[in-house]
């Protein structure tokens, strides 16, 4: 049994610095690794990643991984604060992965960003303008990539997706459904179900839900701080039951955490 | 030509004036939440959804005195929880 803490959309920033500390500084206690679903910053800028980063550098004694977000992005200067959180020890993903041992079990985290289109039925397409075009092959670029990563990842135990964008409508409810197109892309569930992974987390959607699944029954958290209403939260996976009942469809999650 | 210029009811219609300053938030480096809700309801601004933190909160204040200088604000925005969590989830 391992234990994951996670958390999306922090938004941190410069005057937070004692807040953040305390939000993290008791990860080690309730979990083995933690997970960070994109939007780190609040405008993507280094002085702001400094701040998370060195209340992560308190934590070196959990292994974390994490992804950029949208927010990350808005000063232009992404590749600046993805290094920063390297510096500390995070292992940032954009199609690629990172397998852990934890105590007996082997952990996989494969991340990337993600971005938007919409979903199964009415997704965008990389049709007419060049803009048009340029937004869809954004998203399809970066599945690419994550399937590649996906394929030729090490053999685990268990397999974590992570996500800054959604995968699945259902974690979008209480969202306005207009601008779904700009909060996600099923071909990232696509590819959840077609590598049969067993945990998909996202951010984003601060007034969607925390529960959801993929078509082919796998569990999605949207672990957003303001959906989860609390520093992060914490799933408990079990090697040993894994495989038949996610990848069949019909995955049992047993919540124990009040909602 | 000079083309056809329908009548503009004003440039104060609610709808409008929601989205600037909804894009005002999203935008200015004071607030820069895009995920923040506005609605214009009876002459009061009502701004809701979370920051992360409280300096962030009361710079929506702010910004939207100086895009709708005069005009009441209801600030409903919450400020995100980052308290321990209260229980953990098992994923079978």
């Amino acid at each position: 049994m391992i234990r994951l803490a996670a958390v999306g959309d922090v938004h941190c920033g410069t005057d937070v610095r004692e807040q953040i500390r305390a939000q993290f500084a008791s990860v080690p206690d309730h979990a083995d690794a933690l997970l960070l679903a994109g939007d780190l910053t609040r405008l993507g800028l280094p002085e702001e990643a400094e701040v998370l980063a060195d209340a992560l550098r308190d934590l070196r004694r959990i292994p974390i991984a994490g992804v950029l977000g949208n927010h990350d992005y808005q000063s232009d200067r992404q590749d600046e604060v993805r290094a920063i959180f390297g510096s500390a020890g995070v292992q940032m993903l954009e199609g690629s992965s990172v397998v852990w041992e934890i105590g007996s079990t082997r952990v996989a985290v494969a991340g990337s960003k993600g971005f938007g289109g919409g979903f199964e039925g009415t997704h965008a397409t990389a049709f007419g303008e060049p803009e048009m075009k340029g937004f869809v092959e954004h998203t399809r670029s970066l599945a690419d990539r994550l399937n590649t990563c996906l394929e030729e990842m090490d053999s685990a135990d268990l397999t974590v997706l992570l996500l800054h964008y959604a995968p699945v409508r259902e974690t979008l409810t209480g969202e306005p459904r207009e601008i779904f197109p700009f909060l996600g892309s099923y071909v990232f569930a696509e590819l959840a179900d077609r590598h049969g992974v067993d945990l998909v987390l996202h951010g984003h959607a601060h007034r969607g839900v925390e529960r959801g699944r993929t078509t082919g029954g796998i569990p999605v958290r949207n672990v957003a701080q303001a959906v989860i209403q609390q520093g992060y939260a914490v799933y408990t996976l079990d090697a040993a039951g894994r495989g038949s009942a996610t990848r069949a469809g019909n995955a049992a999650v047993s919540p124990a955490r009040s909602e | 030509m000079p083309c056809a210029r329908s009548r503009v009811e004003s440039v104060t219609e609610p709808r409008y004036e929601q989205e600037r300053i909804r894009q005002a938030l999203a935008t200015d480096p004071r607030v820069g939440e895009p995920e923040l809700s506005v609605d214009v309801v009876a002459g009061r601004v009502l701004v809701t959804g979370s920051v992360p933190s409280q300096k962030v909160r009361e710079a929506i204040d702010a910004v939207v005195a100086e895009m709708a200088p005069g005009v009441a604000l209801d600030n409903r925005v919450t400020v995100a929880s980052a308290d321990e969590p209260s229980g953990e989830e098992t994923i079978a």
